[in-house]
C-alpha cells in the first residue's frame, strides 16, 4: 500500500473512532442519584384492605336510633334518650324513665321486635345475677326486666309508645319507692303512705321466702325483690290484665315474668342477656291482700325465686307447677297454713285427683281449692323423701306434669299414693 | 518491450473500500459503545439487585427489629407498623410467645417496565413478588401463608422530586432502590387439623370461647388445637383469663392485627386484640386444612 492509501485508511479509522467516541460520550449514562423510595403512580393501583371492612348492607334502617337510645340508657342520659321521640312518645318514655329510675337501675335496653313493636326494660333492683362460671346459661350477664310496647313513627322519631298488653306501674305515672334490705316496694306516687306502711311486712316476707328456698336446698342468684302495691283494685287489674280477659278468681297479688330482648342485635351490649326465656319477675299486690299481706308477699316472692331458678320458656308447664310450689312453700316457710289440711281441699283431691289442680281449676272462682291440691303434691313429695324444690325446678323447665317429674325422683310417687297421703293428713 | 501500462487501480476503488470500512467501524464502535452504555446504565441505578432485595426482605421479616420496613414503600409499611404488625406474621411477638416459628421466603419474577411487555428501551420499574411464610406450630402442624404483590422502584426525571414510572430512552436523575409496594393474600396451605366442624369463622370461635369462659370459668374450646383447652403463653394464667374474659356476642367486633391484606380465609392467620381485666392480649387463630379455624393460643400484647 502506498503512502496515500495508508493515509486514507488511517484517516477513515480515526474519523470512525472519533465518531464512535463522540457517540459514546453522548450516550454514556450520566451518574444516577439514589431517589427516595416511594409509591409509583400508576403501578400499584389497587390492593385489598389490610383489615376487611364491615359489610353494612344488612344493617337495620333504624340502627342509628337504636344505637342512640341504648347508648343513652347505658350513659343514664335522659335527654339523649328522649331526643329520639316526638309528640306523646316524649311524655310516655319520660314517664317510663322516671318511674323505673325511682325503683332504680343501671342497665337498660330497647330493641325492636319488628317495625312497630319493641321490647323496653331495665335491670331493676334485686335482679338476678347468675355468677360467672356458675354453669348457668345467663352466667355473668345482665338481665333486664322488659316488656313489649307498640310504637308509631314520625319519620325517624318515635311518636307513640304504648304497652303491647298490660301497662306496668311505671307506664302510668309518677312512682314512689321505699327500699329495705331485700325489697324495693313501690306504688303510685299518690299511694306513698301505703308503700311506707307495708315495707316492713314485705321485708319480712322476702326473708321468709329466701330462707325457705335456701332451706329446701335451692341456690338462686338473687337476694331481693321488686314489688308494687296498691289499694286500687282497678290498678291491680290493669297491671295484670291490661284490657284483656280477667280470671274468675279474686286476685290478691301476682308475680309476672318479664322479658329479655329476643335476640342479640348490633345496638345491644353483649352483656345483656337475650333469648326467649323470662328474665325476672315483677310482683304486685292489691287490696285483697290487705288481710293476708304476709302470705301474699311470701307466695309471690317464692314465685320470683322459682322463676329465676327455672325461667319460663317454650316448655309451658301447667299452672299447678308454679302455684303448687308457692302455695306449699309459703306454708312451709311459716307464712301461711297448709291448705290441704282443710276438708274442702281433701275432698277435692279425693274426688278429682289431679283434676283438682287443672289449669282451669286454678283460675276459677274457687281456685283456692286447686292451689291447696297442687300444693299438697309438693308436701307429699317432700314428706315421702323426695325433693320438693327439685320437683318445682324440673317440672318448670321440662314442661312435664308434676307426677311425671316426681316419679323420676321415686317411682312410688304416684297419684294414688298422693291421694292416700292427703286423705291421711 | 515496454511494460503494459498497469491497469489503473484507482483511487476510486480504494475510496469505496475505505468508506465501507469506515462505516463498518463506525457502526461496530457505536453499537459496542451503545451496548456498553446500556449495561452501564442498568448497573448504575442505585440499590441492590431485585433478587437480593427480595431475599433480604424475607430474612428481615423473620428477624426481630423493624429493618424490614426499609425494603417496603413507606406508605405500605406504615399500614403494618401503625397496627404493630409485620407482613406474614402480624404480631410476631405473639407468635414467638406461643412457640410458633416462622420462615419467610420472597421470590420475584424478572423486572419489567410497568404495563409494557414489548419496549425493551424502558428500564424495569416493577416486578411480581411472591411471599410465602411458613408457620410451624408447636403441635408439629404447619401452615403456609401465601401472598402476591409488586416490587417497585421509583424513577425521577429532570431533577423533579416526583416519583414516576421509567421513561423510554431518557436518563433519570434519580432512581429509588427496589421496594415492596403491595401484597394481597392468595390463600394458605395448612396441615392443621380442626377438631370441630363448628369452627368455621374465627370471630365466632372467639364468641364461643367467651361463652364458655363466662359460663364455666374455663378457656375450653372445640377450636383449640387439641380440641379442649386453649393454650396461653407463659406468664399468663388460664383461670384468671377465663374469669375476666370479655363477654362477646354475635355482633361483637374485636380489633384485628393485620397479617396480610385480604380476607381472613385468604390470609390463613387471624390475630384479635382484646383485654381481659387489665391485661392486653392477643388471640391467635390459624386456618385449618378443611377451611376451618383453630386457636393457636392467647398471648400478652407487647404493643
Amino acid at each position: 500500500m502506498k503512502g496515500g492509501a495508508k493515509t486514507i485508511w488511517a484517516g477513515a479509522g480515526a474519523i470512525a473512532l472519533a465518531i464512535a467516541g463522540a457517540f459514546t460520550a453522548i450516550t454514556w449514562p450520566h451518574e444516577v442519584a439514589t431517589g427516595a423510595v416511594a409509591e409509583v403512580p400508576g403501578i400499584v393501583t389497587a390492593q385489598p384492605p389490610l383489615i376487611p371492612e364491615r359489610d353494612a348492607s344488612g344493617d337495620d334502617e333504624r340502627q342509628s336510633i337504636w344505637d342512640g337510645m341504648n347508648q343513652a340508657m347505658l350513659a343514664k342520659d335522659r335527654d339523649a334518650f328522649l331526643s329520639h321521640t316526638t309528640g306523646e312518645a316524649t311524655t310516655q318514655l319520660a314517664t317510663w324513665w322516671d318511674g323505673t329510675s325511682t325503683i332504680g337501675w343501671d342497665v337498660a335496653a330497647i330493641s325492636p321486635w319488628d317495625d312497630y313493636t319493641v321490647i323496653l326494660g331495665a335491670q331493676l333492683a334485686f335482679a338476678a345475677h347468675p355468677e360467672r362460671g356458675s354453669g348457668a346459661d345467663d352466667a355473668g350477664l345482665q338481665l333486664i326486666q322488659g316488656f313489649y310496647y307498640d310504637v308509631e313513627w314520625d319519620g325517624e322519631l318515635i311518636s307513640s309508645i304504648t304497652p303491647y298488653t298490660e301497662p306496668m306501674p311505671w307506664d302510668e305515672g309518677p312512682l314512689y319507692a321505699a327500699r329495705s334490705e331485700h325489697v324495693v316496694l313501690f306504688g303510685a306516687a299518690d299511694e306513698q303512705a301505703l308503700v311506707d306502711a307495708n315495707l316492713a311486712q314485705a321485708e319480712a316476707s322476702a326473708q321468709m321466702a329466701l330462707n325457705e328456698v335456701h332451706k329446701l336446698g335451692g341456690d338462686v342468684p338473687m337476694d331481693g325483690f321488686v314489688a308494687a302495691i296498691t289499694d286500687d283494685s282497678s290498678r291491680l287489674s290493669r297491671w295484670q290484665f291490661g284490657a284483656g280477659q280477667q280470671w274468675d278468681m279474686d286476685v290478691a297479688g301476682f308475680a309476672m315474668p318479664t322479658y329479655r330482648p329476643p335476640s342479640s342485635a348490633p345496638w345491644l351490649d353483649p352483656r345483656i342477656a337475650t333469648g326467649d326465656a323470662s328474665s325476672g319477675t315483677i310482683v304486685a299486690v292489691g287490696p285483697l291482700s290487705a288481710d293476708q299481706r304476709s302470705e301474699t308477699f311470701t307466695h309471690e316472692f317464692l314465685h320470683a325465686l322459682h322463676l329465676t331458678a327455672a325461667p319460663t320458656s317454650e316448655s309451658q308447664p301447667s299452672v299447678a307447677v308454679m302455684e303448687g310450689f308457692a302455695e306449699w312453700a309459703t306454708a312451709d316457710s311459716g307464712a301461711g297454713e297448709f291448705s290441704y289440711l282443710r276438708p274442702d281441699v281433701k275432698d277435692a283431691v279425693a274426688r278429682s285427683g289431679t283434676g283438682a289442680f287443672s289449669d282451669d281449676a286454678l283460675r276459677a272462682s274457687d281456685a283456692w281449692l286447686g292451689y291447696g291440691a297442687a300444693g299438697s303434691v309438693y308436701g307429699f313429695v317432700q314428706a315421702s323423701g323426695g325433693d320438693a324444690w327439685r320437683l318445682a325446678v324440673d317440672a318448670q323447665r321440662s314442661g312435664a306434669d308434676l307426677f311425671t317429674v316426681a316419679q323420676t325422683q321415686n317411682p312410688a310417687l304416684t297419684p294414688d299414693a298422693w291421694q292416700a297421703w292427703v286423705a291421711a293428713q | 518491450m515496454p511494460t503494459a501500462p498497469e491497469r489503473r487501480r484507482g483511487p476510486r476503488g480504494s475510496t469505496v473500500a475505505t468508506a465501507i470500512a469506515t462505516v463498518v467501524l463506525l457502526l461496530a464502535g457505536c453499537g459496542g459503545m451503545w451496548a456498553a452504555s446500556a449495561t452501564a446504565r442498568a448497573n448504575m441505578f442505585p440499590g441492590a439487585p431485585l433478587e437480593e432485595v427480595a431475599a433480604e426482605l424475607g430474612t428481615q421479616l423473620d428477624a426481630t427489629g423493624d429493618s424490614w420496613t426499609d425494603d417496603l414503600v413507606p406508605e405500605f409499611a406504615g399500614q403494618f407498623t401503625d397496627a404493630g404488625s409485620r407482613p406474614g406474621a402480624g404480631d410476631a411477638a405473639a407468635l414467638d410467645a406461643l412457640g410458633v416459628t416462622r420462615r419467610t421466603e420472597i421470590t420475584v419474577a424478572p423486572g419489567r417496565a410497568n404495563g409494557d411487555l414489548i419496549d425493551k428501551d424502558r428500564p424495569a420499574d416493577v416486578s411480581d413478588a411472591y411471599l410465602a411464610t411458613t408457620l410451624a406450630l408447636p403441635d408439629g402442624s404447619s401452615t403456609v401463608l401465601n401472598a402476591q404483590g409488586l416490587f417497585v422502584r421509583a424513577f425521577y426525571y429532570d431533577g423533579v422530586d416526583q416519583p414516576e414510572q421509567s421513561r423510554a430512552g431518557e436518563d433519570p436523575t434519580a432512581v429509588a432502590p427496589w421496594a415492596l409496594g403491595s401484597l394481597a393474600a392468595s390463600g394458605a396451605q395448612s396441615s392443621v387439623v380442626a377438631e370441630n366442624e363448628s369452627c368455621t369463622d374465627p370471630m365466632q370461635a372467639m364468641v364461643a370461647l367467651s361463652t364458655v369462659a363466662r359460663t364455666t370459668g374455663t378457656l375450653a374450646s372445640p377450636c383449640a388445637l387439641d380440641g379442649s383447652a386453649v393454650t396461653v403463653a407463659a406468664g399468663l394464667d388460664a383461670a384468671t383469663l377465663a374469669a375476666s374474659f370479655p363477654v362477646l356476642g354475635d355482633y361483637s367486633a374485636l380489633p384485628q392485627i393485620p397479617v396480610l391484606p385480604g380476607d381472613p380465609e385468604d390470609v390463613g392467620l387471624v390475630q384479635y386484640r382484646f383485654t381481659a381485666g387489665d391485661q392486653s392480649l392477643i388471640a391467635v387463630l390459624v386456618g385449618t386444612q378443611d377451611l376451618g379455624w383453630a386457636f393457636v393460643g392467647i398471648a400478652g400484647a407487647q404493643s
